[in-house]
């Protein structure tokens, strides 16, 4: 199989892996701090804009790590 | 589905193809995708500003995940990312000033429309009049380009990632800082904008652009995202469920663009700023038949 389709194949294959990680993080936190955001966005501005930027830039680092760890118990 | 902070009903299934196309694009073209997700967000009946908030920050999340992948790809000149975010975040506080004070006068809607519009025909004009110039990848044969990297003006700097021996910090952090406004007052990440700058002005090369502009992106939309939340024009939760699909579809864009050349990711970038410049006149037009 040539680079290039072995590339492809690898990148379709880490997205399969990728959506039910990303689906099982935003529904956990929607359902488990959608009530507490929105408390806090009444209550605290800046306490609020750092709990929204934590939650967004920490799914990149949690999910691309649960993928990997996923991708390379397939390929074993 | 009711989103209690910006007091609309909306449709999550809707939200989640939005932030999916928009992070598909995003990976892929190396920008936020406001021109798509901003139009869209106020023709659901969001309020423009919290269009604005919102949309940069689901714009901030999806642009990390593709980021990290332009990075293990090698398209990332971190130097070149620090630099310009010196200048972003400037630009991004002037942006995010100006909307307050448009706020204030209650014009935000039509002063925002019309500009966003006139700045994507723009856009859109530039990269295909460009692409159907040159044959090869824009850096070598930008006169604009070649005159930069011969301005012996203020501090100068290599960057070794993106192939030029010595470039102006001044020009550097100029282009950032119009990056930057843009992405404060009109939202996003201001790729559309800041990305031809950077190949056409900078010189770099198409997919290091893409990369870095990414990496730009996660700065400044953060930023961003936490001035305009200080200011409560952030809905976190419709960021949240749009994120779902956009985290997906950044992935798989970044990780495509390994299988296309630098002209044909310009030329495919064309119609992009169009879509949201027709959907802006839309909403104007609807708005004026009120």
């Amino acid at each position: 199989m040539s680079t290039r389709r072995m590339a492809f194949r690898l990148l379709m294959l880490e997205t399969l892996l990728y959506i039910p990680l990303v689906a099982i993080y935003y529904y956990a936190v929607l359902r488990l701090m959608g009530h507490v955001l929105y408390e806090v966005s009444e209550g605290s501005p800046h306490a609020y804009a750092l709990t929204a930027l934590a939650i967004l830039l920490g799914q990149a680092v949690l999910l691309d790590a649960g993928a990997r760890i996923l991708l390379k118990l397939l390929k074993k | 589905m009711d989103f209690p902070i910006s007091g609309v009903q909306l449709d999550p299934l809707l939200l989640i193809f939005l932030g999916f196309s928009i992070g598909l694009m995003g990976g892929f073209f190396g920008v936020g995708g406001s021109f798509i997700a901003g139009p869209t967000l106020m023709s659901l009946g969001v309020p423009t500003h919290f269009v604005v908030g919102t949309d940069l920050a689901h714009i901030a999340g999806k642009s990390v995940v593709a980021a990290r992948k332009h990075r293990a790809l090698g398209n990332v000149d971190v130097k070149l990312g620090l630099i310009m975010t010196v200048g972003t975040i400037l630009g991004v506080e002037i942006g995010v000033q100006t909307i307050e004070a448009l706020k204030r006068i209650a014009a935000v809607d039509r002063v925002v429309g019309i500009t966003f519009m006139v700045v994507l025909i723009c856009i859109s004009t530039g990269v295909l009049i460009e692409a159907l110039r040159s044959s090869k990848d824009a850096t070598s044969d930008s006169p604009v380009a070649r005159f930069v990297h011969k301005l012996r003006l203020g501090p100068m700097v290599s960057l070794p990632t993106s192939g030029i021996e010595r470039i102006s910090v001044v020009v550097i952090l100029l282009v950032a800082l119009v990056g930057g406004f843009f992405s404060g007052f009109l939202g996003g990440g201001a790729g559309y904008i800041r990305l031809p700058m950077m190949i056409f002005v900078l010189g770099i090369p198409t997919h290091v652009a893409v990369g870095t502009d990414l990496f730009e992106i996660v700065v400044s939309a953060s930023y961003g995202t936490y001035s305009h939340a200080t200011h409560g024009n952030v809905d976190i939760l419709i960021a949240l469920v749009m994120q779902t699909g956009a985290a997906v579809g950044a992935n798989l864009g970044a990780g495509l663009t390994q299988f296309f050349s630098a002209r044909k990711i310009r030329l495919a970038f064309v119609p992009l700023p169009l879509i949201g410049a027709v959907l802006i006149m839309l909403k104007l037009m609807k708005g004026s038949a009120h």
